[in-house]
């Protein structure tokens, strides 16, 4: 146990040194949400004239969505360049190595963590100069720990998911059946108001709803209670799913 | 170092992939497992590496059991498994550096190590290398050097040659020779390849759908076969009272029956052998091909699991790439299937032949003349012996392969030439091997030599190459 945290900090700073030898990639992880950004800011201008809306430029309620967004979509394939070590026989040279299985894990869960927080921050200053505006008052704070609870918990899952099915081709399926309708049952492109009800209570039980409403929280600096609640629910989300991760690994021969 | 008592491991129940296994390993020893792909032998190794639980039995380490105390074992040993397990993003040196950490290394020592472990392996230039662009060859030495960052004790090879080219290969053997020997590593290393473990390992475990057949030290397992091998190819399958009586007849230690090829295993094969083809010719039982030699691991492994090696293989037609050392396995394969008759691949050869007729020729000459040199009167003897079996193919191979012309040639060494080719495929024994007449006392060295030569740069045997 002494080792846990050197073990966890030796493979974090590895996998970030292989992402930023890939600045291509990181660039193309950046570029994309922004393309969100002005791409649904003109695709649903018009929609946003509706009553249902709240007042106020479009991007500004488009702005917390598309961080989820990046978040949502960035983190669920993080189980990728799990199958790439598999296949290169790297996570087998570590499983034979004196580690516990728990730092491995938690490796890539905090790389995943750490690329996506450098994607949101790039992601909110692009934003606020497109009109978003910024954080208010200690959103600052909350807007960053959102955003690290919901990229663990995602890539958590993607992980897991990636040592269960072992290939790639199910888990692209699997990705992109699980990404677009957790999207859409959040209030990320459209107010929740817009939902009918069935999907109303539907979108309870995920967990991007709370990101969304959290970093929508953020924004405006008003930290109601369905914030804490917001928050409370990712917390849970994330824990749940990191422990459910580590013992998937544990438990893989 | 490893103790390994009733160990099996079952991935669905009831399917046992190793079933029952006990062996010792000592310290200091070059332990081979050999078998077949889906023998069990990467199964044993991942159990004995804490990739895998053991089913049922126990399996010990270093003194620590792989169940209860994984992590104490895990220091204990280098590993080196199928893939190649090094990062291709990183340097080679970056790997070394987060192998040490891994293993808990202080950086001074870290440093040290790679220092000496890149000089070892020759790559003393090439820290800031990335891994992405290295060879196979230099890939596999990072990793075994990676795998010794931590000296172990004792090193777990996975098929540590698979896919390697000839050269790396006998690179790599002289590494793990001199890790055995100079710094007193226990290896245990998996193959299917029969030369590798002749080479390389002290004992060896041979190993069959889970089970080990036989354990020794290679010449133990080929001894006890007796002395010499005949090997016998009819046109039709024989029965077994016809085995039975030959078995007698010859005072054989050994009969083993494949299809229509058989093999014996006795004493005094030179002697034995013209009783043998007397008694067949008496039977109405003559042989298309005879062939006298000494026992090999192919023999051992027919004698423990009652399949040819290379037929045992068949299924992995995939691998044979891989397959280097015995790449006229595949050969093997189709001659034994053909049973010599004049198929495609016969036609083939012809034609290859035909192409290259000057070459065939010179090769021929050239072994004819060592082998008078060499063989002085035995050889013409064996050569007769081998006429009398009348083999079916001369006349076909007459018309294509130019036989030797030498200096006393007559229509008599002809023929012999022809039968004794004829017998080197169909038997399909190395062609490198039994090209080296030395035998029967400088079996062991031509044996050795021949491993350098024996390279197929692919599937197909490549006379021009070989000899």
């Amino acid at each position: 146990m002494s080792y846990f945290f050197s073990d966890t900090k030796y493979l974090l700073f590895k996998y970030l040194k292989l992402t930023w030898r890939m600045p291509m990639w990181t660039l193309f992880g950046l570029i994309q949400p922004l393309l969100w950004l002005v791409i649904f800011g003109q695709l649903f201008k018009g929609l946003s004239e509706l009553p249902q809306f709240p007042k106020g430029d479009y991007v500004q309620f488009l702005t917390p969505g598309i961080i989820v967004m990046t978040v949502l979509f960035g983190a669920s394939w993080s189980g990728v360049s799990l199958l790439r070590d598999l296949r290169y026989g790297v996570m087998e040279k570590l499983f034979v190595a004196p580690i516990v299985r728990g730092s491995i894990v938690l490796s890539r869960l905090l790389h995943n963590g750490t690329t996506v927080v450098i994607q949101v921050a790039l992601l909110i200053i692009v934003a606020a100069v497109l009109g978003a505006g910024l954080p208010t008052g200690m959103g600052w704070l909350w807007v960053w720990i959102t955003v690290l609870m919901l990229a663990v918990g995602f890539s958590a899952v993607s992980n897991a998911l990636a040592m269960t099915l072992k290939r790639e081709e199910p888990l692209v399926v699997m990705g992109n059946m699980l990404t677009l309708p957790l999207l859409f049952f959040s209030p990320a492109l459209v107010p929740g108001d817009f939902m009918p009800v069935w999907m109303q209570y539907a979108s309870r039980i995920n967990p991007v709803y709370y990101g969304v409403e959290a970093v929508r929280a953020c924004y405006s600096g008003v930290f109601s209670q369905a914030f804490w609640m917001s928050m409370g629910v990712l917390g849970v989300f994330s824990v749940v799913a990191v422990a459910v991760s580590i013992a998937i690994f544990q438990k893989t021969e | 170092m490893i103790r390994i008592d009733h160990l099996s491991k079952e991935f669905t129940p009831g399917n046992p992939v190793v079933n029952d296994i006990s062996l010792h390993v000592k310290a200091g020893e070059v332990f081979g497992f050999l078998g077949p792909n889906g023998a069990g032998k990467t199964t044993t190794i991942k159990v004995l590496t804490t990739l895998l639980h053991p089913s049922s039995g126990t399996a010990s380490v270093a003194g620590h059991d792989v169940s209860k105390d994984p992590l104490a074992v895990r220091m204990s040993f280098g590993y080196v498994g199928q893939q190649s397990g090094v990062d291709p993003a990183m340097t080679i040196g970056e790997n070394l550096t987060l192998q040490g950490r891994l293993y808990h290394l202080p950086l001074k020592v870290i440093k040290e190590r790679i220092k000496f472990l890149l000089d070892i392996f020759d790559m003393s230039n090439r820290e800031g290398q990335w891994v992405g662009a290295l060879s196979g060859g230099l890939k596999r030495r990072l990793d075994i050097a990676t795998s010794l960052l931590h000296e172990p004790k004792l090193l777990f090879l996975d098929e540590p040659t698979l896919g390697l080219d000839p050269t790396s290969r006998s690179d790599l053997w002289t590494y793990l020779r001199r890790l055995n020997k100079e710094e007193g590593m226990t290896l245990f290393l998996t193959t299917h390849y029969l030369d590798e473990v002749d080479q390389l390992a002290h004992r060896v475990g041979i190993l069959d759908s889970g089970r080990i057949r036989a354990i020794g030290t290679p010449d133990e397992l080929k001894d006890s076969l007796g002395a010499d091998a005949i090997h016998l190819t009819f046109e039709q399958a024989p029965k077994k009272e016809q085995l039975a009586l030959l078995k007698s007849n010859s005072s054989s230690d050994e009969v083993i029956q494949q299809g229509n090829a058989v093999r014996l295993y006795l004493e005094n094969g030179r002697r034995a052998l013209p009783k043998v083809i007397q008694w067949l010719d008496e039977h109405q039982m003559s042989p298309k091909s005879v062939l006298l030699a000494r026992p090999t691991f192919d023999d051992v492994y027919l004698k423990y699991t009652g399949k040819d090696w290379a037929l045992a293989d068949q299924k992995t037609d995939d691998d044979s790439s891989a397959w280097g050392g015995s790449g006229s396995g595949k050969w093997k394969n189709k001659w034994n299937k053909d049973g010599g008759q004049s198929g495609e691949d016969w036609e083939k050869w012809n034609k290859d032949g035909e192409q290259s007729g000057g070459d065939w020729e010179n090769q021929w000459q050239n072994q004819t003349g060592q082998s008078e040199n060499t063989q002085g009167q035995e050889q013409p003897m064996k050569e007769a012996e081998a006429m009398k079996a009348k083999p079916q193919v001369s006349q076909e191979g007459k018309k294509q392969v130019s036989p030797p012309k030498k200096k006393e040639s007559t229509e008599k060494d002809e023929k012999q030439w022809q039968g004794k080719s004829n017998d080197q495929w169909q038997e399909g024994s190395e062609p490198s091997e039994s090209s080296k007449e030395e035998w029967p006392n400088q079996w062991q060295d031509s044996n050795k030599e021949s491993d350098k030569k024996k390279w197929p740069s692919d599937q197909k045997w490549d006379p021009d190459k070989k000899w």
